[in-house]
Order: C-alpha cells, then structure tokens, then sequence
C-alpha cells in the first residue's frame, strides 16, 4: 500500500470522515514506533484528467541533511521529530513545484498539491494530486525515469525556522512552517533519502472504492 | 624661545584633538561591533527561508562574499583596537585608490579635517566608512 492510500484509508476508516475535513490521527505500532498523520480528503471524481496521485517521502527527522540546504548558511540542518510533528498541519494544501532542470524550486511553478502528510519513524511522507494535464512534460519525466525508480526526490521549503544554536556546526530546527515542496532530482536535494512516485490511475480508483 | 614655544602649544592642542578624534572612532567601532552582536542574537531566533535543495553555484558565491565581508570587518575592528591611543605625528601617503574614493565624495586628502569626514562619507556604507577611517588613521591623516 502506498503512503496516500494508507492515509486516506485510515482517514475514512477511523472516522467516517467528511469531505475536506482535515483528519489528524496518532497511531502506536506494535514495535511502540508513534505514528502521526494528517489528511484533507477531497471530493473523489473518477477519471479526473488533471489529478494524478502522488507519494513521497519529503524528508526525514531527527537525521542531519546529507547536504547544506539553500538558506542555512552552510550549515547541515537537522528537522526535530517534535518541529516535523508541530508543522505537519502547515504542509497541508501547499503546493508542490518543480523548476526546469529539476535542480531546484520554482515557488511560482505550482504542478500539484499536497493532501496528506504522515510521520512514519523517520520518514516525513506526503501524497496529493498532481496537475497532469496542465504539466504533461512533468508526468513524461517522472514516468519516463522509470516511475518508482531511485532518479526523483523532493526538497521543502521552510519559513520562520527557529535555529536552536546557530553556531552549532548542524543546525537543529526546532520550529518551522512548511510553505511548500519541489520535486527534484534526488542528487540535488538535501536529503538524499528522499523519493518522489506518481500512482497508477487504477490506485486512485481502488482508493476511492476504499473510501465509499 | 617664544616662539618655540607657541610650536609646542600648537603641537598639544592638535595632539588633543587628534586623541578627542581618536577616542570617538574607537566609541563607533564599540557601538558597530555590539549592533553586530545583537543583529547575531537576533538572527538566532529565526532564519526566514529554508529550502531543502543543494545551493546553487550563485548562492554559495553570495556566502562566500558575506562571509569576506564579515571577515574584513573583523579585521578592521582587530585593527582599530590595536591601533596605539598616541597619536603618531609622521603623516604617510594615502593610496591611490583611497585618494580616489575621497575624491568622489568631495573631499581632498591636503585639505581634510577630522570633523568634515563623517558628513563628507554618509553615501558610503558602514564597512566602506570603516575602511576610509581606518585608513586615514594609518596614514596620520585623521586621529
């Protein structure tokens, strides 16, 4: 199971949930690993043209970047599980860009959204919709890198991030606000663990099923 | 005899006005260097924009200009206060390129006075006035 349709199934599972109605949900695995989510669910319309499903992880916490993010200065950033935790609302109805070459961001290159977000161990993993027939040139890329393959990543873009000691030589993030996510090649983002897939048609439609 | 005299007196009033200039400089760098540290506890708070993507070629060459900026004006500060409270009396010559920059905003090296610098540099910016002082100070021309 994908990360969106475990979210969203757990969304209409646990609630009888509504449409558009924001959903947050902590769940305590068996090996005692605390899990958080978040999820606005949209109206379900089978065969929508513009709306392809999305997952990916966008980052990870409690783990020094593997490089110096745009911003920090130089410095290795570290996002506190408690600072991903706090924010994960913040992620919900940003947008996800992407920026010619995807080497970076393009804030005004909005190509989907992001509807949900879950907090898995320590990985930050969102799904949404992507605008497919406004950006074929996107999807032809991400299908044509083979889809699920090791090629995309995703980078976020944070705002008031509070920095618990700036001269520390990894910065530790202790508060931020998610403003938005790019798509991007993996070798380009900060974190290297990232992935970015587009799903199938056919998971949309078993989700929807799932949901009714 | 006399006249020697009135050499001497001379000679202590500019010394003076030479440490009274000297003294105030010194006042400036303290003032710039305790703005510079609260600008620092300032920024600890918050860091406006975080993006999780390698930097650029052109943002890193920014980091690396801020950080030679800031490295120079450490450097400045370090010899601002290094700079012996005795005024010396040997004038030296400016460089050219510091002659030039005078020049630009109005004011010749021959004819300066210590309290006409500041009015003269306001178009500069803090590290460009920092260095035009230090400068002069080297060169004997401002106390």
């Amino acid at each position: 199971m994908g990360h969106s349709e475990g979210l969203h199934r757990r969304s209409a599972g646990l609630a009888g949930w509504s449409e558009l109605a924001g959903r947050r949900d902590g769940l305590r695995g068996a090996a005692g690993l605390e899990m958080r989510a978040m999820a606005v669910e949209f109206p379900v319309v089978h065969g929508h043209p513009n709306r392809l499903p999305f997952e990916g992880v966008l980052t990870l916490v409690d783990v020094a970047s593997d490089k110096a993010p745009s911003g920090a200065k130089g410095h290795r950033v570290v996002l506190t599980r408690a600072a991903a935790e706090a924010a994960l609302p913040s992620l919900l109805g940003m947008a996800v860009d992407y920026k010619a070459g995807w080497d970076g961001h393009d804030a005004r290159q909005k190509c989907g959204i992001i509807t949900a977000a879950e907090l898995d161990g320590q990985k930050l993993t969102v799904a949404g919709y992507l605008f497919a027939r406004d950006f074929p040139e996107m999807e032809a890329k991400i299908q044509g890198s083979g889809g699920a393959s090791n090629l995309m990543g995703m980078s976020y873009e944070l705002a008031d991030a509070h920095v618990a000691d700036m001269r520390a030589q990894v910065w530790t993030l202790t508060r931020a606000t998610f403003t938005g996510a790019a798509i991007l090649l993996r070798e380009k983002a900060a974190y290297r663990s990232t992935s970015f897939r587009v799903k199938r048609p056919a998971a949309a439609g078993r989700r929807a099923a799932v949901a009714r | 005899m006399e006249m020697e005299l009135d050499m001497k007196d001379e000679l202590g009033v500019t010394v003076e006005r030479l440490a009274a200039a000297a003294g105030l400089l010194e006042q400036a760098v303290e003032r710039l260097a305790q703005r510079q540290n609260d600008f620092a506890l300032d920024a600890e708070a918050s860091i406006g924009r975080i993006v999780a993507t390698v930097e650029g070629r052109r943002e890193a060459e920014l980091e690396e200009k801020l950080a030679a900026a800031e490295a120079e004006i450490a450097q400045l500060k370090a010899a601002a206060a290094s700079e012996p409270s005795e005024v010396s009396h040997g004038r030296k010559t400016l460089p050219l390129a510091m002659v030039n920059l005078l020049a630009k905003q109005g004011v010749a090296a021959e004819t300066m006075e210590a309290g006409s610098v500041d009015a003269a540099l306001t178009n500069l910016s803090i590290e460009q006035r920092i260095a035009v002082k230090a400068q002069l100070m080297r060169s004997g021309l401002l106390g």
